[in-house]
């Protein structure tokens, strides 16, 4: 772990040099350089807004659970996920951030607002939901170091005073705004009425069992890369058995979405189950969302289930394998859908090709990679300098032999 | 010799004026049968044209969509309803709309405001083909304007949707949300990119609703939603909308829906009317007959 500051002041520049310059080119590129067109609107960079929205809700979901039922046992690793929730919010928020046209119009959606629109109240709530979690991050923090708790300020008085009713009552908001800006996320998708597939009530849901199940798996990544907590193995058991349950659930609802538009046979929900099942998307779907997503992680599961030692790195893999599988879903439910005409013969008119395939450009993955990147160097300096996360990481007098996460 | 000839000639006497008098008869008969005709021949020579009646106009459509046109701009922008009709018979595929749409617009590469659909039907040696012209539908009840999160697009008091260019985001949410396909996103590209030089015609400012606006750098319409707007700033100056001018076919109509006696008013009350996707709900302002 880096301890000097010297260090991450060079981290930093170093940092704000490669946004500058990416920036720069974003502003006078425009999004020239992506694979999106008028067909495929939205890519890479929305599947990776929803992906790191679906695990900081998820994440979020564990630590308020945690924190309402006061379970003491998984109480640092709550804190570690609280955290880890406001990185994930705060990297999908650039992913969209990217993805718009006018960047610097981006603030103009709190004052223009429109009610009727999903995704108008989606990104308000997202700003209500990431200062609730902030605030929830400082009110942790509150009378951790004293040098932070040496003020007598009124304010600082009356908050550590009341610094858990206050972690409390925000938990209690938290929670159903969590829930709001997802299912919202599910709902942008399925109010959409000219498009089939998405048009489905199941849709929502779907985001947010997804969401469940990356925010228990990334609790399993986590573990796995902060040792310092130390969970007993009874206790990863019941997280296991949690991440069993979900992944069940998930897969329960994405085959229901699949098999009612199956059934259903209607020309343009089939095109896009055909476009998955051996299309263009078909090793994304196969591959990706059920190889790696479903069979690999139970696969991972039953040889940690079944392995009388319960060795802890097989399930940390299959919890890797599952949040690999949860971003096949958020691309294939995604892409595919936008890729099926809306009116027969209307893509080869404008762009002289039948059908639509959207692969991302090399500097689509790029910015995504250095978005990532980014997220997990803050990620890291977080980690070295908050207060309750440096208790975590330094208790039991284990020096700094932990991994990082990549979130 | 003499006395001998008498009754031949009596005889061919009586013959001469038997045949005479049956060959008067004949006539006469003819006569009275052709009399009536001969007669209505007679009448017709003195029949009247009646003159055209009103309501059918001898002049061509588009001076007459021309005048409804300058009668609808007297109203209150309230009380007019923009509609277009679109004769798919008389539609011929010459992408001449599309065309002169997007000289009219400036559209770059892949923003389409008025493609022409063509569909092959049948199979040979059953065959024909359909052209649907498909501008934007101007939904009375639009899909696009609902999801805006900005409340960029919205729908004038004239029926026509349109979109603020200074406020939209660029967030493509109206691209996927409109049933139409009629929405194109602006990326900032030029048909003459990659070329030597970025040609200077494709740099010449634009009027899209009122506005002047030149496609350079990252500004508007650059990274914004764009999409058919039915000519507003053609409109606003009394002209047709570019892609009714330039129908070779006169296979769009367009004009003001809430004025009884116009055209486009009588082109819809027909069996062959129907709009596209009509069970979402949209209510489209834009009418096909088929």
């Amino acid at each position: 772990m880096i301890q000097s500051n010297k260090l991450w002041w060079g981290v930093f520049s170093l940092l704000a040099i490669a946004t500058f310059f990416f920036m720069y080119f974003r502003i006078n590129q425009g999004l020239t350089f992506t694979n999106l067109n008028n067909i495929v609107g939205w890519g890479l960079w929305v599947t990776f807004y929803v992906y790191f929205l679906g695990i900081s809700v998820g994440l979020f979901l564990f630590y308020g659970v945690c924190n309402i039922f006061n379970i003491a046992k998984f109480r640092n690793l709550a804190l570690i996920a609280l955290y880890s929730s406001f990185i994930t919010l705060i990297v999908g928020l650039f992913f969209i951030f990217i993805d718009i046209g006018h960047l610097g119009r981006f603030w103009t959606v709190f004052i223009n607002r429109n009610v009727s629109s999903v995704l108008s109240w989606e990104l308000h709530l997202y700003v209500i939901y990431m200062v609730t979690v902030a605030l929830l991050l400082v009110f942790e923090n509150l009378g951790i170091e004293k040098k932070y708790s040496n003020t007598e300020s009124i304010i600082s008085t009356w908050c550590n005073e009341n610094k858990e009713k206050v972690i409390k009552y925000l938990t209690y908001l938290g929670i159903p705004l969590a829930i709001a800006v997802h299912g919202g996320t599910g709902a942008l998708f399925a109010v959409i009425k000219a498009r089939v597939f998405w048009n489905s009530a199941i849709f929502p849901v779907i985001f947010l069992i997804s969401a469940l199940l990356s925010g228990i798996a990334a609790i399993i990544f986590l573990l796995g890369c902060f040792h310092n907590v130390n969970l007993k193995t009874q206790y990863i058991k019941k997280l296991s058995n949690i991440f069993i349950i979900v992944i069940v659930l998930d897969v329960f609802v994405v085959m229901t979405q699949l098999f009612v538009h199956y059934y259903s046979d209607i020309n343009e929900s089939i095109a896009v189950i055909h476009l998955l099942f051996y299309g263009e998307y078909a090793k994304s779907f196969w591959i990706g969302q059920i190889g790696i997503g479903i069979i690999l992680t139970l696969i991972l599961f039953a040889i940690y289930r079944m392995n009388t030692k319960g060795r802890f790195w097989i399930l940390w893999l299959s919890s890797i394998s599952c949040l690999i599988g949860i971003w096949f879903i958020r691309m294939n439910f995604i892409t595919p859908t936008l890729s099926v005409p809306l009116i027969e013969g209307l893509s080869e008119n404008i762009y002289g090709i039948e059908s639509t395939n959207y692969v991302p450009s090399l500097m689509e993955w790029i910015y995504s990679l250095f978005i990532i990147i980014s997220g997990f160097i803050v990620y890291l300096f977080g980690v070295s300098h908050i207060p309750i996360l440096k208790n975590i990481i330094h208790q039991k007098t284990k020096k700094g032999d932990f991994d990082e996460e990549t979130a | 010799m003499g006395s001998n000839k008498e009754p031949n000639q009596g005889r061919k006497e009586f013959i001469k004026k038997g045949l005479l008098a049956g060959g008067g008869l004949l006539v006469a008969s003819e006569l009275i049968k052709w009399k009536p005709m001969i007669e209505a021949v007679k009448a017709t020579q003195h029949t009247e044209v009646l003159p055209l009646v009103e309501t059918v106009s001898t002049e061509d459509v588009v001076i007459r969509m021309q005048k409804e046109l300058h009668e609808a701009l007297k109203k209150p922008v309230e009380e007019i309803h923009w509609i277009m009709v679109i004769d798919q018979k008389k539609c011929v595929a010459c992408d001449a709309c599309t065309v002169g749409c997007s000289a009219e617009n400036g559209l770059p590469p892949g923003v389409v405001y008025r493609p022409v659909i063509k569909e092959e039907i049948g199979t040979y040696p059953n065959v024909s083909r359909r052209f649907t012209p498909r501008p934007c539908m101007h939904c009375e009840n639009p899909p696009c304007t609902q999801v805006c999160p900005i409340g960029a697009t919205y729908k004038r008091p004239d029926g026509i949707v349109s979109i603020d260019y200074d406020k939209c985001l660029g967030c493509r949410y109206c691209l996927s949300a409109c049933p139409y396909g009629a929405r194109s996103f602006d990326w900032g590209e030029y048909h003459t990119e990659n070329t030597p030089e970025v040609m200077p015609y494709e740099l010449e400012p634009t009027f899209e609703y009122g506005d002047e606006k030149v496609r350079k750098g990252n500004k508007s319409p650059i990274g914004n939603a764009r999409k058919c707007h039915f000519c507003i700033h053609r409109l606003q100056n009394g002209m047709l909308p570019t892609c009714v001018t330039t129908c070779i076919g006169r296979a769009t109509y367009f004009g003001d829906l809430n004025n009884p006696n116009g055209l486009v008013a009588s082109l819809i009350g027909s069996p062959r009317v129907k709009r596209l996707k009509e069970k979402l709900g949209t209510k489209p302002s834009v009418y096909y007959l088929t």
